[in-house]
């Protein structure tokens, strides 16, 4: 029954495009895997991980999502269906990945074939078994393979004296070989899809939500790490202190000494969710930056083009602080958990969203000071750079009102965040620099559009909130 | 006497929870069933189990003549369940989900799958997770009856419905079980739909079938409304 298949086929042109983050990973993964590589794109080997990452990541989740779907049980002749589709995207993938590697002449084709069944299959690993080191043990070896399989490219695979670096990159490289990997990721994706075929409701439940993606495991992982190191899990997304029946709170009662001790507590209580998501972020986002650019080959050009990676300073950190919390707008409004006071709300949400975003920016512009420091050896110190690390550290606060004001119009926000962060993009991996001028008034506009703004966002946090 | 559903001494615990303990169960085809019992009885888990979606610790149990475990795809073909809570694709247009759900039914009926969208004003366009409750529990129920299965299982169908659906619900009931071969067995906790559709009625308690037989013969028995059949059997009144 052909129609089987054209159905399960289509879920996987739907399931992406049923909400705008899954709608942008697989564009930003198409693109990165086609666009990137026309003439001018700006492709390198960094493209096709980014690709691979995004597409393979969709593909799995998705085929994880009805696997794990007891529906499967009771469904006539549901699984052969599924598997089948899956693999052929699979094997599409694959294929398409390897043309273009070879098109770039980066890699021999036996390395070709060994890899990337190796990295699509890793990928259905972390997807599958859930297992969170999984995804960090991932990020290292592709470090390495990235890195070790390009022998020939035109650059040192070392880029410092460093002997902490050099130590912590070659012993990334004393993993087994190529082959036994790629062996091993094959079967384990084989096995990945036979233990999720027998996957019962008894293992999972109806309530086991599957629409995860690697990116909050990622998050959750860390963010638990973090917060037990801290001690502060006890007491995340909750009170530590016994309810007064009738009373209202916010995440935590008050608690009554000085000012400073008020608003230090404050801070905690109120930022104490979204911290552990702030700092589950900075692992991946710091890992994903010096990934990113230690595979970048024309970084080693010149050390100036580091300027291209400005954009991620000046934007993305308000972004995520914005989108985080409208994320938590959904559960304020009905978990009963609302503030005694508007103003109490106000100053909680204010000193919330100002560390959060600072928080952000750290994570950005300290990845970025570190690789600078790193290959530059110091060009961090220069005074055009650090004004405009203090220029981008100013517009946060206006941009994160824009942000939010945006995001709060879902359609509008998706074509938003799409052009936000494909222009980020385009200019750090074009290379594309701007003068000193252009970023001081980009960022003045922003400001004013911010400070325009801000009773707009005022209103709808409001309406949003307080009913 | 053919058999649907074929329960024998069935066992399920969870952990060092005892959820049902020692079921006997023999559904004629053709019946229709209701399952009654207080909350945590068993129910649930009877039917998951007898649906092959639990494995039983221990005891055996057989639907349409197969083992429950290892349905084929014929029998599978031949079974619709509508679960308690509700699980539907949420990211899928409900027009998607029905026509990817009959994609995998050659039994599939157009025709009161448009009655029923049109009767139960099912907006096609939407998508799943943004559709009310009620709306979620008529959309599963259309695409568990929709290919006119031989075996229809439904546990606690009308739980989340307005009255007004709730009617249409149970008209469609009683017209589904009316051909001759066609099994339903359902749970619920209003005595009221019961005594409308169904003419056997299983009381569970404590993980045990309490009571089974027709719904007269309970009625008889106990000289009393069902609801008050009912609670009697719950606290253990005994009847002679």
């Amino acid at each position: 029954m052909g129609n089987r298949y054209k159905e399960v086929l289509m879920t996987y042109v739907r399931r992406p495009f049923s909400s705008w983050p899954a709608a942008f990973c697989v564009l930003f993964g198409f693109y990165q895997l086609l666009f990137g590589w026309l003439p001018g794109g700006g492709a390198s080997a960094t493209s096709l991980a980014w690709g691979v990452l995004f597409l393979g990541g969709a593909v799995w989740l998705h085929f994880r999502e009805q696997m794990v779907d007891s529906r499967r049980r009771l469904t006539p002749k549901f699984i052969r269906p599924h598997i089948t589709v899956f693999l052929t995207l699979w094997v599409f993938l694959i294929g398409v990945c390897a043309l273009l590697l070879l098109h770039s002449a980066s890699l021999e084709v036996l390395d070709t074939i060994c890899l990337l069944p190796l990295v699509f299959g890793y990928i259905g690993c972390c997807v599958a078994t859930q297992i969170r080191v999984l995804p960090y043990l991932g990020f290292g070896a592709l470090f390495w393979i990235h890195a070790s399989a390009i022998p020939a490219a035109p650059r040192p695979f070392i880029p410092t004296d460093s002997p902490a670096v050099r130590l912590a990159i070659v012993s990334l490289g004393a993993a087994p070989s190529f082959g036994a990997i790629a062996g091993l990721g094959f079967a384990a994706s084989l096995g990945a899809i036979a233990w999720m075929t027998r996957i019962t409701e008894e293992h999972w439940g109806y309530e086991k939500p599957v629409g995860f993606t690697l990116y909050s495991e990622f998050s959750r992982a860390a963010g638990l790490f973090v917060g037990r190191l801290l001690k502060h899990s006890r007491n995340m997304g909750g009170t530590s202190q016994p309810k007064i029946p009738g009373r209202v709170y916010y995440n935590a009662p008050m608690v009554h000494g000085g000012p400073l001790r008020a608003a230090l507590h404050r801070w905690r209580r109120a930022d104490i969710f979204q911290t552990r998501l702030l700092l589950a972020l900075l692992p991946i986002v710091i890992l994903e930056l010096l990934f990113m650019m230690l595979t970048h080959q024309r970084l080693w050009e010149s050390i100036y083009y580091l300027q291209a990676v400005y954009p991620f300073i000046v934007a993305l950190p308000s972004l995520l602080a914005a989108s985080q919390w409208l994320k938590r707008l959904q559960f304020l409004e009905t978990e009963s958990l609302r503030p005694d006071s508007r103003r109490q709300f106000i100053n909680s949400v204010f000193i919330a969203v100002a560390v959060q975003t600072l928080f952000a920016w750290l994570a950005f512009a300290g990845a970025v000071a570190l690789v600078i420091a790193i290959i530059g050896g110091g060009v961090v110190r220069e005074w055009t750079t650090l004004s405009l690390y203090f220029a981008s550290l100013l517009v946060q606060p206006f941009g994160y009102v824009l942000c939010c004001w945006v995001l709060s119009y879902r359609r509008l926000a998706t074509l938003f965040v799409l052009a936000a962060v494909a222009v980020d993009y385009e200019f750090w991996n074009r290379n594309l620099l701007l003068e000193m001028r252009t970023w001081f008034i980009i960022a003045t506009v922003c400001m004013l559009l911010g400070l325009i703004l801000i009773p707009f966002v005022y209103r709808r946090w409001m309406n949003l909130e307080m009913g | 006497m053919t058999l649907a559903i074929s329960i024998k001494n069935l066992t399920k615990n969870f952990g060092s929870k005892q959820a049902l303990r020692g079921v006997d169960l023999e559904i004629p085809i053709g019946a229709t069933v209701g399952l009654l019992g207080a909350n945590g009885s068993g129910k649930t888990t009877l039917i998951k189990c007898s649906l092959g979606l639990l494995r039983p610790t221990s005891g055996e149990c057989q639907l349409l003549g197969e083992s429950a475990w290892s349905l084929s795809a014929s029998a599978k073909a031949r079974l619709g369940y509508v679960p308690q809570v509700i699980n539907l694709y949420p990211w899928m247009r409900v027009a998607e989900l029905i026509q990817y759900t009959a994609s995998f039914y050659a039994t599939w009926n157009p025709e009161l799958t448009d009655r029923l969208i049109k009767e139960w004003e099912l907006p096609l366009n939407d998508r799943v997770r943004t559709l009310s409750v009620g709306q979620k529990q008529r959309l599963a129920i259309l695409t568990a009856v929709a290919y006119q299965p031989d075996l229809l299982i439904l546990d606690e169908p009308a739980a989340s419905l307005d009255p007004q659906a709730r009617r249409q619900f149970l008209q469609l009931l009683v017209e589904l079980s009316e051909p001759e071969q066609r099994t339903v067995l359902f749970s619920t906790h209003i005595t009221s739909d019961l005594e409308r559709v169904a003419d056997y009625v299983a009381i569970m308690k404590e993980g045990k079938i309490a009571w089974f037989g027709s719904l007269e013969a309970l009625k008889e028995r106990t000289h009393t409304s069902l609801e008050d059949a009912f609670l009697e059997i719950q606290q253990g009144v005994k009847h002679g």
